[in-house]
């Protein structure tokens, strides 16, 4: 009698250790479970069309003055010819400008700050 | 003789014991125990990650796709996206981020970065621009 009692509380220990086990590990995988956290953002693409007249530049400075000389091997269009500015602010790209004008040549452009507003100018001659 | 001092030894027995007591009523230390769970969160949301580009022109790298994480001090996360590349319009773009730091208790800003390989086509009926969107998601991981 005494050893079946015996032995009745060994199973018991058993079991007991056994949950024990099985508790430790479910609550060390709760543990290890990591967590997150998301948010969704937009990807927002603008796409232009190919400039069908290609030309090429390039600038030269002296001084404060600023020559930008462009060349085109391309035919005089009959429609205006467009012009697109990239405008940063700070190493911060602000956003396009996309134009048009009348044909003829730049012959000179600035930019200048009245206020809190930049101009930039442009003088076309033809 | 020894009836005299006899007491005494007693009344310094006694005053002992007294001091005794007096001493176990004193200050006792106990623990504070604090359990702390440590948590991140997006505090910021990315904004656009926005692409402006010409067909068949030049590698374009975007703008926006800036976001802010808090997360509790010391704690290490890691931060992913759904995907790392897509197209829009036609185009294909590749999206990065940077390399995470601990958490710092405050708000820690970061930007995604994108970029579009030169000389693609994209699909646009014309005669003006054409515009896409797509939806990224960022998840962090602690």
């Amino acid at each position: 009698m005494t050893g079946l009692r015996v032995q009745i509380a060994g199973s018991r220990g058993g079991i007991v250790r056994r949950a024990t086990a099985i508790l430790a590990l479910l609550l060390s995988s709760v543990t290890a479970q990591a967590s997150s956290s998301s948010a969704s953002f937009g990807v927002s693409v603008t796409l232009f069309p190919p400039f069908k007249d290609i030309a090429a530049c390039a600038e030269s400075s002296a001084g404060t003055n600023v020559t930008v000389t462009c060349t085109t091997a391309a035919p005089p269009r009959s429609d205006p010819p467009r012009f697109m500015l990239e405008l940063y602010r700070e190493g911060n790209r602000l956003g396009t400008v996309d134009g048009e004008t009348a044909p003829g040549t730049v012959t000179s452009w600035k930019v200048y700050r009245v206020a809190d507003r930049d101009f930039l100018e442009i003088v076309v001659g033809w | 003789m020894k009836r005299i001092l006899l007491p005494l030894a007693a009344a310094l027995a006694l005053g002992a014991a007294a001091t005794a007591d007096a001493a176990t009523a004193g200050p006792q230390n106990f623990n504070v125990k604090v359990t702390l769970t440590p948590t991140c969160s997006i505090s910021q949301a990315p904004n656009d990650v926005v692409f402006t580009y010409t067909s068949f022109g030049g590698a374009a790298t975007a703008t926006g796709g800036d976001f802010k994480v808090k997360c509790t001090s010391g704690l290490t996360y890691t931060m992913g996206l759904d995907a790392t590349s897509g197209t829009v319009i036609g185009l294909n773009y590749t999206l990065t981020l940077p390399a995470p730091v601990a958490g710092t208790g405050a708000d820690q800003t970061y930007s995604i970065g994108g970029n579009m390989v030169a000389g693609q086509s994209g699909t646009c009926a014309g005669p003006g621009t054409c515009s896409g969107t797509d939806v990224r998601t960022l998840t962090i991981t602690y």
